[in-house]
């Protein structure tokens, strides 16, 4: 399972990358092999305030749906919007061309609620 | 009663590991005041025999009235093959299927019905019917909501007074509704009012095309208003009227409804029915129901499988899309056999028909002198002010004639001189002539 040590996680498998106050969100490769084939993305919309730890869109996949949930706190100023015809991108680049979506952070003490790689390894039992 | 057919040993074992000694224990938190203490006055068992001369009997006491009264269902005629097809067992004993895959013949049933529906609406997406018009109207009302996230939606004051009672139900604490006017003289809906009545907070517009009063309203016009203002229209259209007039896809409806019941449903005493559910492509996971789809397994034969299930709840639980998971499937077998044994020109007669007698019902009273307390162009139904108590007139026409002459409009809060009257195709020129000869 690839979990790249330069990012952030959270319990509920999304990623983040931070560069100064924009976070870019997707889902691990732990999530998206969980899912499988992924047909549908809804991601929040640009302009829209999202909350820590809370569910602000969807992911479908052939035989379930799961919950989209923010890792930090801001407003969505970017998503991917190739998601919307070609969703199983996630599936083949979780890491890269499938993120999902940016965020102006807004509150950075939020940073310190997520989880390191490590973290990330024991609370997938990988470690 | 041994509803619940646990063996004794069971029932032990349940009550020990619950740690309580009788059943009763359970029922503890129901207050000692508000028990039933003594039997319930039923009266004996019946043999089957017995309940058969009963419920004959009481059948007997039915009185065939000739129906002039629409409101929301109509007296069209019903084709014996409808009939015939819904009798087949296994359709009439199918419930919605859960083991979907196994039902071939009723998956394809509702691709076919889907696929009908579509053709005849010029919408994109039909999903395998609801409950009845009104459910489906509510639920057209809700997916708005969910589309665009506003919680505001403003529906035409005209509008079938019970769709109003069931969407107020339906949507009581999930969002506002606000009514727009129409205009009194004409009967249709007052732009204006709607035009003013449009803000930031509103998800969606929706009126009834013809309208309660069988008025046709003016959809090209509400769509451009609609349309400029960014808010979603929901139209609630008439089944039979879309063989001659623009069907809700021509003037670009996002989400249309209607009541199934006209297309080869009988009446019997209010259902059941099925409600018709059409939309527009974009939106087609944010559509409560069921959809059925074709599909090809991996010997490329051609089957029929349930789609979009990921919305529904028992995938999404609480999230999901809608909490209907059934569908009225035998009524709307019952609608698809109609339309496709009607044919596009029986249904065009159908509804040429219906507006021809109508008319000829509001020709004669004209002349006879009544008042039409609305002016615009009607297609099925029309209202007319009588000269007296229109509950008095309908209680006479019933008892004296046989024949139910409308709907008072009083209890929807109107005058109580007027009738709503509605003919269909069903209706004879004798039939028709009687009417005429009571006012």
């Amino acid at each position: 399972m690839h979990i790249p040590e330069d990012l952030k996680y959270t319990k509920e498998h999304e990623w983040v990358k931070i560069e100064g106050e924009v976070a870019t969100v997707g889902i691990t490769d732990f999530a998206q092999s969980e899912l499988s084939d992924i047909v549908y993305v809804e991601p929040p919309t640009v302009g829209q305030e999202v909350t820590q730890n809370e569910p602000c869109g969807t992911i479908e996949a052939v035989k379930t749906v799961a919950d989209l949930y923010s890792p930090l706190s801001g407003e969505v100023i970017e998503v991917n919007e190739e998601l919307e015809n070609e969703p199983g991108i996630i599936n083949n680049d979780p890491y890269g061309h499938g993120w999902i979506f940016k965020i102006r952070i807004k509150d950075p003490e939020e940073i310190k609620n997520l989880l390191s790689a490590e973290d990330y390894k024991k609370h997938i039992g990988e470690a | 009663m041994p509803f619940i057919p646990n063996p004794e040993e069971a029932r032990k074992k349940i009550l020990d590991f619950l740690n309580i000694k009788n059943i009763d224990e359970l029922l503890d938190v129901i207050p000692e005041e508000i028990r039933l203490k003594e039997e319930i006055p039923l009266p004996y068992a019946l043999s089957e025999a017995e309940v058969e001369k009963y419920v004959k009997r009481l059948a007997g006491e039915n009185r065939r009235l000739r129906i002039f009264g629409g409101a929301g269902a109509y007296d069209h005629y019903v084709p014996p093959v409808v009939r015939s097809v819904l009798k087949n067992p296994s359709f009439l004993t199918a419930y919605t299927p859960y083991q979907a895959e196994v039902s071939q013949g009723t998956l394809q049933a509702m691709y076919e019905f889907q696929t009908a529906i579509c053709e005849l609406t010029g919408m994109d997406i039909a999903n395998s019917s609801m409950y009845d018009g009104a459910s489906a109207f509510a639920e057209a009302v809700l997916m708005a909501k969910r589309i665009n996230k506003k919680g505001k939606v403003l529906i035409a004051d005209n509008i079938n007074p019970f769709y109003k009672k069931v969407c107020e139900t339906y949507t009581k604490h999930i969002l506002e509704i606000e009514y727009v006017k129409y205009d009194k003289k004409e009967g249709t809906v007052d732009s204006e009012d709607l035009k003013q009545k449009i803000d930031e907070d509103v998800s969606a517009f929706a009126f009834q095309h013809p309208n309660f009063f069988g008025v046709f309203e003016n959809p090209f016009k509400l769509r451009e208003i609609t349309k400029e203002k960014g808010v979603l229209l929901i139209s609630i259209f008439d089944p039979v009227s879309i063989s001659l007039i623009a069907p809700p896809g021509e003037y670009d409806a996002d989400i249309a409804v209607c009541e199934g019941q006209p297309l080869g449903l009988p009446l019997s005493y209010g259902g059941p029915y099925a409600g018709i559910f059409t939309a527009k492509r974009d939106f087609i996971r944010m559509m409560p129901g069921r959809i059925a789809g074709r599909a090809e397994d991996v010997e490329g034969k051609e089957g029929y499988v349930m789609v979009l299930q990921t919305r529904e709840q028992h995938i999404r639980r609480e999230k999901a899309t809608s909490n209907i998971c059934t569908n009225q499937m035998l009524c709307a077998l019952g609608i698809l056999v109609y339309i496709l044994y009607m044919g596009k020109d029986g249904l065009r007669n159908v509804a040429l028909k219906t507006h021809n007698n109508t008319v000829k019902i509001r020709d004669a009273l004209k002349k006879k002198g009544y008042n039409f307390p609305f002016e615009g162009d009607i297609f099925r139904e029309f209202v007319v002010e009588l000269k007296e108590d229109a509950e008095n007139f309908v209680y006479e026409c019933v008892k004296e004639r046989g024949i139910m002459p409308g709907i008072p409009l009083k209890k929807f809060g109107l005058s109580d001189k007027y009738l709503l009257i509605g003919a269909t195709e069903n209706h004879g020129e004798s039939e028709i002539n009687e009417l005429i000869s009571l006012f």
